[in-house]
């Protein structure tokens, strides 16, 4: 199968398909079952949550195992830095299901990006002529929260593995950086590199505060690049953030190797990571603290944006 | 570039030749590196090598002659270079293949010196394609590169059907990886064991051979071309940034300076300021060929008194240059001044009566009135006067003897002391409090042979400075010098804190460079500025066998970094690891410690990791919870 196309699609539309899994994890983070509840009264033929292995008792992790449990959630212990479970059980599910189209809802608002990665990869290069696979990825907005204070070093930074190509040094790279509110994690990346940079933020159409936020914990990489090479996205328009990523893809290709660096929300990792699927010079980095980062609740600010992604 | 400071000011691996021969300046180690031998490279990030490198290559030289028509210096190579490539993107995508096929050995090696191959032959192209540049396009050039092209095609194995031309080769030598990749994606996704994969015949080359047929078909067909009479054909296999190359590379290049039959062939190698290779089972190995005999070594830092002198010739004309294309119409030593202490003694002292403005050590100098007045506020200091039977109250030499021996090597150590006790000093009457980091040749030492950082720090005063219409400008003052190369060199440490390569395992938790870089600088501190005095403090360190090896481990990051600088460098290629060694923090660092810009003793460092407890480790470590 291949990505054959994506794009993004209101919640309603959601609710108008047949779904016949749906995949929810169950964090800390109270947002967790925000979308399960908003589907409690759909049709569901199957109902999975992976949960992590890891800070069981951390904020709303118990109400969220709960939840999950009450509504006769199938689940799925899971180390958040590992696919294997997530493709073991997507395997089993397509033998087990003999559809021609089937239509997948994944929950990736608090999931980590190796297990929301991990699907869109397992769907990319699975051998399979004759079926249509539509994942459609939710991701619930939260309610501003101020970042952490204390500043978290980065751990692991590197190729997210089966979004990578291996190329030669010839051309040099740009790195496509998607700013997040943490401190100063984009910082030591810019003069890793040495190459060229462009910095993805959110505006402020959805929280000003957070966008505020993400300019000031980000000072000096942005006092260090251009203003040609900055660009705003609103979070909740995917459609055009893919559009205005692909086309600097597109600007970029002849000249440089291209890295994909998502600091920040979600959904930018997501259009990151399909456009390192579908574009063989384009890599999707992991940049993070690991398991050493911060539990920090996030509640639901109510609006689901939802991308579809089909493979054929 | 817009708005460029410290570290991103200048680097040289994707300026165009143009720009390189543009900005560059002939220097010593530039002479020695053309000469007719193999040579090692070695010193940290933005100390220049790569700049020197890309001189050997054909375009650069090429444009530097015809911005220099008049330099008669000989400084056109012997050789053809062939510029290779390496970067940290290239090295970290080759470590993730290399952990998902960990249990294939065969296919990880297979997969892995192809990329190498493929890396190499590419270069080999790009360098006929530069060499054939500039010649008049005739019917036979263009005849003899085709022949050029079809022999490439053969020798390199290359998929036809395929335009006989350099640029249809390098376009296809591309696209292979285009194929290699689908090859992982399928052995990946479709489990294939080991030995049931199958390759192409060019899987299988390897790159020395690869380039030694292209070369010597380039030979066959362009020796008696007029365009390249006179020259011997000899070549330059220049490998940049060995350090993050694959460490079967390094071992092979390293060996092969000894071992290599090929007369025609010479290696030009970059690496860090002190080169470990692990085996396969991690041991460290040496190397057979040796220094002097089998290759030369060129040293990038600030490591010897020569070195120094160089390199403060060198700055001058970087700055000059600088200062030039940035239409500044001052001179630097104008503009910053000589980093005289008297001239910072005589502004803090200026106030105080009977104080003459003399230079020397009479009484009334500026050296007499400081060493006066540190006597008052530091009671150690007052001791190692009278110790010497030196007159706190009227602090001149007995003899000669002593102007050289404790005055003039003590005077640096007593202005640092006394800009940290002065805020005693300052309540009671209203002095200045001196500044510390300023003037000329100060600026270009504390970069320690780094021109990527001697330009970033230059940038940032030329950010500041208020320039005329007509280009002139007022020289700076001391306070305002001293305060911005403290912020830059603030800066430097954050950099280094949030530096992706920073952080390494430690059980379950992760040690931090930055953490440990603060301890040895605060360490230093102590012992010069605070603690008793003495006139010949620590500054240096050892790195012994009792340190941990994760703390060696970030301190091999920070050479690289040019954090730590390798002092009395007696080994290139070490079987030791950093045991042994002696290292100081660089110069840039000094400024968050209040430290004077000299070289003083060392100790060991275990000794000042474990400063204030038993365990090491509990000091050294962060949470970030």
């Amino acid at each position: 199968m291949k990505i054959n196309e994506y794009h993004q699609i209101t919640f309603e539309n959601l609710l108008n398909s047949d779904i016949d899994l749906l995949i929810c994890s169950s964090g800390y983070e109270s947002r967790a079952s925000h979308l399960a509840k908003q589907l409690y009264s759909q049709k569901i033929e199957r109902k999975v949550v992976l949960s992590f292995n890891d800070r069981l008792s951390d904020l709303s992790r118990p109400m969220n195992d709960e939840y999950f449990k009450s509504k006769n959630f199938q689940p799925i212990n899971c180390d958040g830095d590992l696919e294997n479970e997530v493709t073991e059980f997507l395997e089993s599910f397509l033998l087990e299901n003999s559809k021609h189209e089937i239509n997948i809802i994944v929950d990736y608002s608090s999931m980590t990006r190796i297990w929301y990665g991990s699907i869109l990869k397992y769907f990319q290069f699975k051998q399979c002529a004759t079926r249509i696979v539509n994942v459609i990825f939710c991701y619930t907005i939260a309610k501003y929260v101020k970042s952490p204070q204390k500043q978290s070093y980065n751990i692991h930074i590197g190729p997210i593995r089966g979004f990578t190509s291996i190329s030669v040094p010839q051309k040099p790279t740009a790195l496509i950086i998607g700013l997040g509110y943490e401190r100063n994690r984009a910082m030591g990346l810019y003069e890793y590199f040495d190459g060229e940079t462009f910095l993805f933020y959110t505006d402020d159409s959805k929280e000003s505060k957070y966008s505020e936020e993400v300019k000031a914990n980000n000072s000096e990489i942005m006092h260090k690049t251009k203003n040609p090479n900055k660009y705003e996205y609103p979070i909740n328009d995917m459609n055009y953030t893919n559009r205005l990523l692909t086309s600097l893809c597109n600007e970029l290709f002849n000249d440089y190797r291209i890295i994909i660096a998502p600091c920040g929300p979600k959904p930018f990792t997501l259009l990151s990571l399909i456009i390192a699927l579908r574009y063989e010079n384009v890599d999707a980095w992991r940049i993070s603290s690991g398991k050493e980062s911060f539990s920090i609740d996030k509640e639901a600010e109510g609006e689901i944006i939802v991308y579809k992604v089909s493979f054929t | 570039m817009e708005n460029k400071t410290l570290y991103d000011s200048f680097n040289a691996r994707y300026l165009d030749y143009n720009e390189i021969a543009e900005l560059f300046i002939v220097n010593s180690q530039y002479l020695d590196l053309i000469k007719n031998n193999h040579s090692l490279l070695m010193g940290p990030r933005g100390s220049g090598k790569t700049t020197l490198l890309k001189m050997l290559a054909m375009p650069a030289q090429y444009f530097y002659r015809l911005k220099h028509p008049k330099d008669n210096e000989t400084i056109d190579p012997p050789f053809f270079a062939i510029y290779i490539p390496t970067d940290v993107h290239w090295k970290k995508q080759m470590d993730d293949f290399e952990d998902e096929f960990k249990d294939r050995q065969a296919y990880k090696s297979i997969i892995t010196r192809l990329i190498v191959a493929t890396n190499v032959i590419i270069s080999t192209c790009q360098t006929f394609i530069h060499l054939l540049e500039f010649r008049e396009k005739t019917e036979d050039g263009l005849r003899k590169e085709a022949e050029l092209a079809q022999q490439l095609i053969i020798d390199w194995k290359l998929k036809k059907p395929i335009a006989a031309n350099l640029w249809s080769i390098k376009h296809s030598l591309l696209s292979r990886l285009g194929e290699i990749n689908n090859h992982i994606k399928k052995v990946r996704t479709l489990k294939i064991k080991e030995t049931d994969i199958e390759y192409a015949e060019y899987f299988y080359d390897e790159f020395l051979d690869n380039v030694t047929l292209g070369c010597d078909a380039f030979e066959n067909i362009f020796k008696d071309d007029l365009y390249f009479s006179n020259l011997n054909f000899k070549w330059a296999l220049c490998f940049d940034e060995l350090e993050i190359a694959p460490n079967w590379l390094q071992f092979e290049l390293l060996s092969l300076l000894r071992s290599l039959s090929n007369q025609k062939l010479l290696f030009k190698l970059t690496m860090v300021p002190l080169v470990m290779i692990d085996n396969k089972n991690g041991e460290l190995v040496e190397i057979t060929a040796r220094e002097g005999q089998d290759f030369s070594i060129i040293r990038t830092w600030t490591y010897s008194q020569t070195s120094i002198n160089n390199w403060e010739s060198f700055s001058r004309k970087l700055i000059q240059d600088k200062f030039r294309r940035n239409n500044v119409k001052i001179n630097p030593v104008t503009l910053f001044g000589a980093d005289s202490l008297d001239r910072n003694i005589e502004i803090t002292f200026s106030n105080e009566d009977n104080f003459k403005s003399k230079r020397g050590y009479t009484e009334g100098s500026s050296i007499w009135f400081l060493f006066k007045e540190l006597s008052i506020i530091d009671s150690t200091f007052r001791d190692f006067l009278k110790n010497n039977n030196i007159s706190p109250s009227n602090p001149i030499p007995n003899h000669e003897g002593q102007k050289d021996s404790i005055f003039r090597k003590v005077k640096p150590l007593a202005l640092h002391r006394y800009q940290f006790k002065s805020h005693i000093i300052g309540r009671m009457r209203s002095r200045k409090n001196p500044s510390l980091y300023y003037g000329l040749p100060k600026l270009y030492n504390i970069c320690d042979g780094n021109p990527r950082a001697l330009i970033g720090l230059i940038d940032e005063f030329i950010e500041k400075l208020v320039i005329e219409l007509d280009g002139t400008t007022k020289p700076l003052d001391i306070n305002f010098q001293s305060r911005i190369i403290s912020e830059v060199s603030k800066k430097y440490l954050l950099l280094l804190q949030n530096h992706p390569d920073a952080n390494i395992p430690y059980y379950n938790k992760y040690m931090n460079l930055g953490i440990i870089l603060e301890k040895i600088g605060r360490y230093f501190e102590e012992r010069i500025i605070v603690d008793r005095f003495s006139m010949d403090p620590i500054n240096c360190f050892v790195v012994d066998k009792d340190t941990p090896q994760e703390v060696t481990d970030l301190l091999k990051v920070a050479m690289h970094l040019g954090a730590i600088i390798y002092l009395n460098p007696d080994e290139s290629v070490s079987k030791t690891s950093l045991v042994g060694k002696k290292f100081r923090l660089s110069y840039l660092l000094f400024p968050n410690y209040r430290l004077p810009i000299v070289e003083y003793n060392h100790t060991a460092l275990s000794k000042i990791l474990r400063k204030g407890t038993d365990k090491i480790d509990q000091l050294l470590l962060f949470e970030t919870q």
